[in-house]
């Protein structure tokens, strides 16, 4: 196993992000998607769901990366596709939202999230989008992946993993009241695995930062 | 070669962006259409509840869409233009019975009612024709559809 993986890591890879991809579509396309007409308000929670997946991927591909003693040599495709299309959905999602709610006449960020779900559910709302901005911070690395107090950064994303998946668990349909919700909280256990994983691992392996 | 894989990084993200936008402006064109004209009607729709209350003389027929613990009793409702709707909630939770979509409520608005305790019911008359989702806006994975025919 450890052997396939290794000589089929590319393949291993993508096999990963379009499982979750392809899950994520499936349980939004027979839940929210399936039910009336198709309007911005429908179609946002699939980014989201989406963007989680492949977030998801990137730490689960990094810990078998690691497990498998696989190499890279030269350019990681998909890392860069996914990275991309990340980063496009991570932006849609609540712009998406937020167009519908000021068509709506509910007015701007924040309030309009406490108007349309209520005091105690936009509160999950302003946790995404707290999640969000750190989330966007990563894309700093290009400039400052070197610097020592970048670690605070990728310990920041972690912290926004565990913000988004409560954000998700609260506020989304297919997480919670489908059979999406087994594959959901398998997401959550597995990542859990993989944090701990690459943090024993590379606190072995690595140079202190 | 770094700086080449820079650039089709750059190249991929651009491309996703763009049919991305493409899908939303689509999608904004569609929604305006739609909701021309009940844009800016997301409030509660009680006062048209009081209006448009049952008239008990005329001969209208009555659906009544029950509410449960599991969600609507039925997925999908016909009525005609000018029949009644009784909405019960016989659940023992609250009901905020409301027009798609969440959490706007805009499709419809004449389906959006009052908060509905344990036990209680509401009526009004469908007046407009077409097909409308609703959904329970306290637990909004329990929804289904109002057809309303001339």
């Amino acid at each position: 196993m450890k052997q396939w993986v290794r000589n089929n890591f590319s393949l291993t890879e993508w096999l990963v992000g379009g499982s979750v991809t392809t899950l994520a579509v499936l349980a939004w396309a027979f839940g929210t998607g399936s039910s009336g007409t198709l309007s911005l308000l429908k179609i946002f929670p699939v980014f989201g769901l989406v963007a989680f997946g492949l977030m998801w991927s990137h730490y689960t591909v990094g810990t078998l990366r690691r497990w498998s003693g696989y190499e890279r040599r030269g350019k990681d495709t998909y890392w860069a596709v996914s990275a991309g299309l990340i980063l496009a959905l991570i932006i849609l999602h609540p712009v998406l939202l937020n167009i519908s709610l000021i068509e709506a006449g509910l007015g701007l960020p924040t309030s309009s999230y406490f108007a349309a779900y209520g005091n105690v559910d936009g509160w999950f709302v302003v946790l995404g989008t707290i999640a969000l901005l750190v989330f966007l911070s990563f894309e700093l690395h290009r400039w400052f992946r070197n610097r020592q107090w970048w670690k605070w950064v990728e310990y920041a994303q972690i912290i926004a993993m565990v913000a988004i998946f409560i954000h998700g668990t609260k506020l989304g349909n297919e997480t919670t009241y489908s059979w999406y919700m087994v594959v959901w909280w398998g997401l959550a256990v597995t990542l859990l695995f993989a944090w701990v994983y690459n943090w024993r691992y590379d606190k072995a392996h690595l140079p202190r930062r | 070669m770094e700086r080449r894989n820079s650039k089709t990084i750059w190249i991929i993200a651009t491309v996703v962006v763009a049919a991305l936008l493409g899908v939303i402006a689509y999608a904004v064109t569609m929604n305006r259409t739609k909701t021309d004209d009940t844009a800016l009607k997301a409030q509660d729709n009680s006062n048209q509840q009081e209006i448009n209350k049952p008239d008990t003389t005329e001969n209208t027929k009555a659906v009544t869409i029950s509410f449960t613990d599991q969600g609507f009793a039925a997925k999908s409702y016909t009525v005609k233009v000018g029949d009644e709707v009784k909405v019960e909630n016989n659940s023992s939770m609250q009901l905020q019975f409301s027009s798609d979509d969440h959490p706007t409520h805009t499709e419809e608005t004449e389906l959006n009612l009052k908060v509905l305790a344990a036990g209680e019911s509401v009526s009004f008359i469908a007046t407009k024709v077409g097909t409308w989702g609703f959904h329970d806006h306290l637990h909004s994975q329990y929804t289904g559809e109002l057809m309303v025919t001339e």
